[in-house]
């Protein structure tokens, strides 16, 4: 009874906050788009590194890989002259990256934190490599709209929403994932995996195999999001394009102690979060009131704020992050 | 015999560092091979450029000045068992204290010659420690991994730096740029035609200091034990959480002065650029150097001349092989990757043993 008031409070409170700021002169409607466009990313990650994490790997190299996705992504989506095409590149080669990581994390013994501090330092040097490379232009490349991935025009009554199907891929994923990972043999043992590897491995299923799957699949849907920043959300790629959404994503597994629905709960403040510093940064009668650079900092202190707060309850797999060793 | 197995140790890391940077080039030169340039040529300039002559191997030290101390910064903080990826912003908040302190204060007190350039200091150690503070708190109080809350610090740090050097600390002659550290704040140039200031003397000591007090003294042990473990620490009876802040603590200072040396020690700007084009990425690059080094703050010193001499190389690289500076950092990147799997790089070098022999 108690969780169930709990439920209606969040969505009560969230409205009142609309209803107020549209007061404030901002218009909920495309506060609301632009908060799932800034969510759908993050979801998707969250999502994947969630499992990932529950599996025993954790992988804090996502910053890096979209970046490196959302730029290689506009270059499948330009060679390809499709940018669902493109979707699919990020996919694969964060997919890639994932198995890398997952291989190295695994079979290799790695450090998983230097691994992963090592991926996004990669990131920050590849990329800006890659695009004068690619484009022969430094920093930034706008590609043609035609190869762009359009959003749907969703009617609603007197007004028009603006929308992703990606948005409610990421929706999807999160509950099917969250299905899997509670409901299933296979979410019973990846939870396994996590928790005490050895009782898998005599079990008879392959602790590494399974580690490195969840790893790819997390490299796979972080690559997605990447590829949804640079080919749906901001219509190109600049160099800088993830701005540590990559952490704020990891920010949304730990808070959500490792659980994807959850996290796309988390998922969802962030991006309205950012959606409003964004608002209030641009919006005429407000924007004077404060510095501009001091509001764009506000989703980073919003994220370590949720996380202080939700933090406190949550558990994690024993041995999460420790390199599993056969006997 | 002890002193034996410290040389037989070192031996042992610098052959696994070698074999990094081997494998990082190697990867590299894939990288530039795909993109049809040539890798030969590119190598050849990125090592001539940062190593090649004596011109250019002074600016390599140099850009491995402040390296120095954001690798001594990180690896104070491994010595613990924490990655404070913070000293990205920590560096961000030393350098705007240094202008601050060094600028304002500096010329408002009439602070002479070289005791200018300790003043602009004092500030650049205490806002990296201040920045500091808060990774610190969350870890110990609430248990938040330091990568996560540090990189939210982070990008505070760079808007907060961006806010100051735009409008309160903006130079209103030039506002492409903040106001400059006053000339009794800044350290001198040692050769003339060189960037290289006496601002590397700071920092080598400051780097073999760190040393000092993580192996000799009290607190440097605490920091150790922690590092060994926390069970460990704590049947020792030594409280985890005081040491624990005592090293992010210590950390965010030498990063702040790993800031502070980029505009009280090097020519010809002295300021923070608007686009903060000028102190990015110098943590990150430290995070590197101290991963190279096995986080002792003695090596860092040699890996920051690695990594400097690559920076410095880079910028031969870009006009006559037209590979893209940036490269040098995806190499820093791919070091960093091998050098987290020491098990991979034993292979690698039993298999070179056995293809040799």
């Amino acid at each position: 009874m108690r969780s169930f008031v709990k439920l209606l409070i969040a969505p009560a409170a969230f409205a009142a906050v609309l209803v107020a700021l549209a007061a404030a002169g901002l218009s909920p409607v495309s506060l609301m788009e632009a908060a799932l466009l800034a969510m759908t990313p993050l979801a998707l990650a969250a999502a994947g590194e969630a499992l990932n994490q529950k599996g025993g790997i954790s992988n804090i190299g996502i910053d890096g890989i979209f970046l490196i996705t959302a730029t290689v992504a506009v270059l499948g989506a330009e060679d390809f002259g499709n940018g669902y095409a493109g979707m699919l590149v990020g996919a694969a080669l964060g997919g890639f990256l994932g198995l890398i990581h997952g291989f190295l994390s695994t079979y290799a013994k790695a450090n998983q934190i230097v691994a992963g501090i090592g991926l996004n330092i990669f990131s920050y040097g590849f990329v800006p490599y890659f695009l004068m490379a690619a484009w022969g232009f430094p920093g930034i490349r706008v590609p043609p709209k035609e190869v762009l991935v359009p959003l749907r025009v969703v009617p609603i009554t007197g007004t028009s929403f603006r929308l992703s199907e990606f948005s409610v891929l990421a929706v999807v994923f999160a509950v099917v994932l969250h299905f899997i990972l509670y409901r299933t043999p296979l979410g019973l043992r990846i939870r396994a995996c996590g928790e005490s590897p050895e009782a898998v491995d005599v079990a008879g299923v392959g602790v590494f195999r399974l580690r490195i799957a969840l790893s790819t699949l997390g490299g796979a849907m972080a690559g997605l999001g990447g590829a949804f920043m640079s080919l749906a959300w901001f219509g190109g790629v600049v160099k800088e394009i993830s701005a540590g959404r990559g952490f704020i994503a990891l920010a949304c597994v730990v808070a959500s102690g490792l659980e994807p629905l959850l996290s796309l709960g988390f998922a969802f403040i962030f991006g309205f979060s950012e959606a409003l510093a964004y608002a209030v940064a641009i919006t005429p009668g407000i924007k004077e009131l404060v510095p501009y650079h001091l509001v764009l900092s506000t989703p980073y202190v919003v994220t370590l704020a949720i996380v202080a707060v939700f933090i406190g309850r949550r558990r994690f797999p024993r041995s999460l992050g420790q390199p599993y060793v056969k006997d | 015999m002890s002193l034996r197995i410290g040389a037989l140790h070192a031996a042992r890391r610098l052959s696994e560092a070698s074999l990094a940077l081997a494998v990082g080039l190697a990867i590299s030169s894939i990288l530039i091979l795909a993109y049809g340039y040539d890798p030969a040529k590119a190598l050849y300039w990125l090592f001539y450029g940062g190593f090649g002559t004596q011109t250019v191997f002074l600016d390599s030290l140099a850009y491995a000045t402040p390296l120095m101390l954001t690798g001594a910064a990180f690896a104070v903080c491994a010595s613990a068992g924490m990655f404070n990826i913070g000293v990205e912003g920590q560096a961000y908040m030393g350098a705007v204290g240094g202008v601050v302190f060094g600028g304002l204060l500096v010329r408002y007190l009439q602070v002479p010659g070289p005791l200018g350039v300790l003043v602009a200091l004092a500030g650049s150690a205490t806002l990296g420690a201040l920045w500091a503070v808060g990774p610190a708190l969350l870890k110990v109080l609430r248990g938040i991994h330091e990568v996560i809350s540090s990189i939210m610090f982070n990008w505070m740090a760079f808007y907060m730096a961006m806010y100051l050097v735009r409008g309160p600390i903006v130079n209103p002659a030039r506002p492409e740029m903040s106001i400059s550290v006053e000339p009794s704040a800044r350290f001198s140039v040692i050769f003339r035609g060189s960037v290289l200031t006496e601002a590397i003397y700071f920092a080598v000591l400051a780097s073999v200091l760190t040393y000092l007090v993580l192996k000799l003294t009290k607190l440097g042990f605490e920091i150790r034990l922690v590092g060994a473990g926390l069970d460990v620490a704590r049947y020792a009876g030594i409280s985890t959480k005081k040491a624990m802040v005592s090293a992010y603590l210590l950390s965010g200072a030498l990063a702040g002065l790993g800031g502070g040396l980029i505009v009280t020690g090097r020519p010809p700007v002295w300021s923070i650029y608007g686009t903060l084009g000028n102190i990015t990425n110098v943590g990150f690059d430290g995070i590197g150097v101290s991963l190279i080094a096995a986080n002792n703050p003695v090596a860092v010193v040699f890996s920051s001349v690695l990594i400097g001499g690559l920076w410095n190389g880079s910028r031969f690289m870009e006009p006559y092989a037209r590979v893209s500076s940036e490269l040098s950092r995806a190499v820093i990147g791919l070091i960093v990757i091998a050098l987290s799997t020491p098990e991979v790089l034993r292979l690698v070098r039993r298999l070179v043993m056995r293809w040799k022999t």
